[in-house]
């Protein structure tokens, strides 16, 4: 269930700079005991001690503890997880895109998710890659864990800029020849046009060893379209410009966009990607549960 | 009238209501389905829109009372004004303010400005020059009078003398200046009429007047006569010329007569095309009537061009005679024969005549140079010549602008000496050139120098002609390099043919350094000779013209110490010549100045100065006029309406709409 509350409006979050402070904000103190820090359990390594619970197996409970106090203690150990997040962003001009009603552009709205997810992630013990393109790539970051590799994802993330047109095929090659086995790929994008195209690109999570997780952004004005009597748009990734009322298509276009989520939506699940539709209003907290709740599973 | 633009508020008011949304560009992430669609035609309903349509409504209305030209009516005690405020009328009579009722309703206008004037009073009435004027008085009446007497002047107008006169006329230390001009603003009289007079301080304003048949810059409904002549038309007859010209638009039929010796002879209709000209000719017996009346029949818009006098009389001839050797030689009097009848026949067998008047010619020869004579022709010229000390007369006659032939005589050296030490002509002399064998290959006139007057003459075949003369002799001279002599005419050699000295008063002197007979030359057979002859004794003043002198109204002609002065159009005798003075042509046009080009000249750019267009009521003339501060309004009005209407800005990618 989503945590409303203003800690997690973009509205106040859009105004913050600095990654690293966004993310303690967002996830230590909106999300307290949301999310488990490191995992406990078998392990190679020692962590504490904790009262026994019943259902505990006896192999974990330290007999010699019992022998001096009198009392059942469990072993915990730290958890080894061998787990890869792989933050993907696209940042094609379209990404660039702030209407009216939004805070921030989709791409900050998406940066502003991505260290969350990184931050979640490390507490986590998890390496997090980055890897950002529109039609090259703009930073790639490879998979590592610990703070310095995290004020590094922080410094890319905040100077990624919003521009050149997507280029999905080539930039999923390049990315998909170096995934490491067992990772959690996190895919933000606005997926515009790409409905057929990109769920062959993502087709590798249909492996047991992948889970994939597409988070498409998108700005109210995209769902129905600016509040205005007649505009003449022009494509952000191209020179195409037409002149028109928003009243009276408003209509024929919100039924063309949500086809076109719905086509997204079937498509993705075909090859077993999780998608999640996010419009840069929205509070962060329901992208974060399905983060969490997808990174657990993935366990 | 201005204020019908406030009928302009509407078009704010209808644009806003029917406006189309026109959008700027706007970024957008995909237009996949986006779909033209037809843009909203629209009115305007929030609050803010209403607020840019007041905006626009005001600028409307600012400036419409822009236009109007809207004064602030002074309020100050009378006494105030009238202490320091001088107000000159200047009233244009030129004849053509004797059409389209000009005059009359400049004098109209003049006593309704004098009942609303305030302080002292002038007034100037101009024609060619000033006609009439009153320094600036408290006495109004006696403008009144100087005005209701004003009558037109027959000289061409001369508006820069009228203005010049009133802004003298105006005392040093008055503390206000304003001139008023009534005029019909005839472009022909007002277009080189220039003085700032807004730089002296000076407010002027100007009174179009007889402009009721005004099309653009033209008035309607002139027919004049442009032109009249008299010409012989054959044994006992006389031809009277005349040019009828239209300025309408439209062709006009119209009847044009002539009269002589108090009848009307003939009348004849003539059809004169749209702003275009037809001739008219009558045919009257010589000698019966001395001078005749043309007259346009109809009446037209202007009617002093109407009439035109002119003399039926023959001009005199002009007259020439010989110098030549009391011994003259058989050689000289068939060179002198010769060229009396050559040049006799110059003329025509009309009015344009030469006639040989020996006797004029010898009377000079005596002394007496009030002798008339236009052409002095010196048969060989020798050493009698110095002997009869004839220099000194033949310079004075020079000096008085006489023209003079001279030819040599043998010895040939001796010819050249007498024109040298008399100090006519300074020549060096080398030899004489040719003889018996140059028959067969006689000399040549070279090319003639291209852009002089003879060229302009000899050309085609024309110049064929003179170029095949031959001269089989000729002395070889070498003119002194002073100024004022010249070789017109030079061999393929490069030898002078002709030698010419032109005095500072106008006389010129014609050497040619052969006889004119056939021993010498062909070139007394040759058709070239007689024009050669001509243009070589055309004078500094051009050619000599013994026709009646005509005049425009205005001019003078000075005849020693006794000048006419042509003023109303006739037949005149000045002297013993006939003068005709028709009015000046220029007066009959009928194209007027635009008021704009007229303050252009009389001080562009004044804020004082301001344009009545015709019509409109008289007065308000000691007003102070707001339309600076319209002006002014108008402007800020725009700006502001410029800022609150451009595109707002509203994210970092969006463009607002901006409303049309």
């Amino acid at each position: 269930m989503p945590v409303e509350t203003e800690l997690l409006d973009p509205v106040h979050l859009a105004s913050i700079e600095d990654y690293s402070l966004l993310t303690r904000i967002v996830v230590d103190g909106a999300l307290p005991g949301i999310h488990r820090s490191q995992r406990h359990g078998r392990g190679s390594e020692f962590f504490q001690y904790r009262e026994y619970a019943s259902g505990d197996d006896l192999k974990l409970v330290d007999w010699k503890v019992y022998a001096k106090r009198g009392e059942l203690v469990s072993k915990s150990f730290q958890e080894d997880t061998n787990l890869t997040c792989y933050l993907v962003l696209d940042t094609s001009a379209s990404m660039g895109y702030r209407g009216s009603r939004s805070p921030c552009t989709k791409l900050r709205y998406a940066c502003m998710l991505a260290a969350c997810f990184a931050y979640i992630a490390n507490r986590q013990g998890d390496r997090v890659g980055l890897f950002a393109y529109s039609d090259e790539t703009k930073a790639w970051i490879q998979p590592r864990s610990g703070t310095g590799h995290m004020n590094r994802v922080f410094t890319e993330l905040a100077g990624l800029e919003a521009e050149g047109a997507n280029d999905h095929r080539s930039n999923w090659d390049t990315l998909s020849a170096s995934l490491p086995g067992k990772s959690l790929v996190v895919f933000l994008s606005d997926f515009l046009e790409a409905e057929e195209e990109l769920p062959e690109h993502l087709r590798f999570a249909t492996s047991a060893r992948y889970e994939c997780l597409c988070l498409q952004t998108l700005d109210p004005d995209e769902i129905d379209l600016p509040d205005s009597e007649a505009l003449r748009f022009s494509e952000m990734e191209g020179s195409h410009e037409i002149s028109t009322s928003p009243p009276a298509i408003r209509d024929d276009y919100t039924a063309g966009m949500n086809d076109f989520l719905d086509r997204l939506r079937d498509n993705l699940a075909s090859v077993n990607v999780e998608f999640e539709n996010l419009t840069t209003d929205a509070h962060l907290g329901h992208a974060l549960h399905r983060f969490l709740g997808l990174r657990y599973g993935s366990l | 009238m201005a204020l019908w633009a406030f009928a302009a508020l509407a078009l704010p008011v209808i644009a806003h209501m029917a406006y189309r949304q026109v959008t700027n560009r706007y970024l957008f992430p995909s237009l996949r389905f986006i779909k033209p669609s037809r843009i909203p035609r629209t009115g305007r309903k929030t609050p803010t829109d209403w607020i840019l349509l007041l905006l626009r409504v005001m600028l409307f209305a600012v400036l419409a009372c822009l236009f109007a030209d809207p004064y602030w009516k002074e309020t100050s005690p009378p006494e105030a004004t009238k202490v320091g405020r001088e107000t000159i009328i200047a009233l244009d009579l030129s004849p053509s303010m004797s059409g389209w009722a000009g005059l009359s309703e400049a004098k109209e206008r003049a006593d309704s400005l004098l009942e609303k004037t305030e302080g002292h009073v002038g007034y100037v009435g101009f024609a060619a020059g000033v006609l009439a004027e009153v320094a600036p008085t408290e006495e109004f009446g006696l403008v009144r009078s100087a005005v209701a007497n004003a009558t037109i002047g027959y000289g061409r107008g001369n508006p820069q003398v009228g203005i010049d006169r009133a802004a003298k006329l105006f005392s040093s230390g008055a503390e206000e200046r304003h001139l008023i001009i009534l005029s019909d603003f005839q472009r022909s009289d007002w277009q080189t009429t220039y003085r700032r007079l807004d730089e002296e301080g000076i407010t002027v304003d100007l009174r179009p007047v007889g402009h009721s048949k005004k099309t653009g810059r033209k008035r309607e409904g002139n027919l004049s006569l442009a032109e009249a002549k008299a010409a012989p038309a054959g044994p006992g007859k006389v031809r009277a010329w005349a040019v009828v010209r239209n300025s309408s638009n439209e062709p006009v039929e119209t009847t044009i007569s002539i009269e002589a010796g108090g009848e009307i002879r003939e009348e004849k209709t003539v059809s004169v095309p749209a702003n275009g000209a037809t001739q008219a000719q009558f045919i009257l017996p010589e000698g019966d009537f001395a001078s005749a009346i043309l007259k346009l029949m109809d009446e037209d818009e202007l009617t002093v061009d109407n009439v035109r006098h002119l003399w039926l009389k023959a001009p005199p001839p002009r007259r020439f005679g010989f110098w030549s050797s009391t011994n003259e030689t058989e050689e000289t009097i068939e060179e002198r024969e010769f060229l009396k009848v050559a040049i006799e026949s110059a003329g025509d067998n009309g009015w344009n005549r030469w006639l040989s008047v020996q006797e004029n010619a010898d009377g000079l020869r005596i002394g007496d140079l009030t002798t008339e004579l236009d052409l002095l022709i010196v048969t060989g010229i020798g050493s009698w010549f110095a002997d009869e000390k004839l220099e000194s007369t033949m310079k004075a006659y020079l000096k008085g602008g006489g023209i003079v032939i001279v030819t040599p005589s043998e010895p040939f050296a001796a010819s050249v000496s007498t024109l040298r030490n008399s100090g006519l002509l300074d020549l060096g002399f080398v030899r004489v050139v040719g003889g018996a064998g140059s028959n067969r290959e006689p000399f040549r006139i070279s090319a003639l120098e291209p852009g002089s007057h003879l060229a302009k003459t000899f050309s085609g075949k024309a110049a064929r002609d003179l170029y095949l003369t031959g001269i089989y002799r000729y002395g070889l001279v070498r003119p002194a390099e002073v100024e004022g002599i010249s070789t017109p005419l030079q061999s393929t050699e490069g030898n002078p043919f002709v030698v010419q000295r032109i005095s500072p008063e106008g006389g010129k002197l014609t050497f040619f350094p052969y006889r004119l007979n056939v021993r010498w030359t062909d070139l007394p057979m040759r058709n070239s000779f007689l024009p050669l002859l001509m243009e070589l004794v055309r004078g500094s003043k051009g050619v000599i013209d013994r026709s009646w002198p005509r005049l425009e109204s205005g001019e003078t002609l000075v005849d020693g110490e006794k000048t006419f002065r042509a003023e109303q159009p006739g037949t005149f005798r000045f002297l013993d010549r006939f003068v005709e003075v028709a009015l000046a042509p220029s007066e009959s046009i009928a194209e007027v100045m635009e008021p704009a080009e007229t303050i252009e000249s009389l001080g562009a750019g004044s804020t004082l100065a301001k344009v009545e267009t015709f019509g409109e009521d008289l007065g308000q003339e000691d007003d102070e006029s707001l339309w600076l501060w319209f002006a002014i309004a108008a402007v800020i009005l725009f700006i502001i309406e410029n800022l609150w209407s451009r595109p707002r800005r509203t994210t970092v990618l969006e463009k607002e709409t901006i409303n049309a």
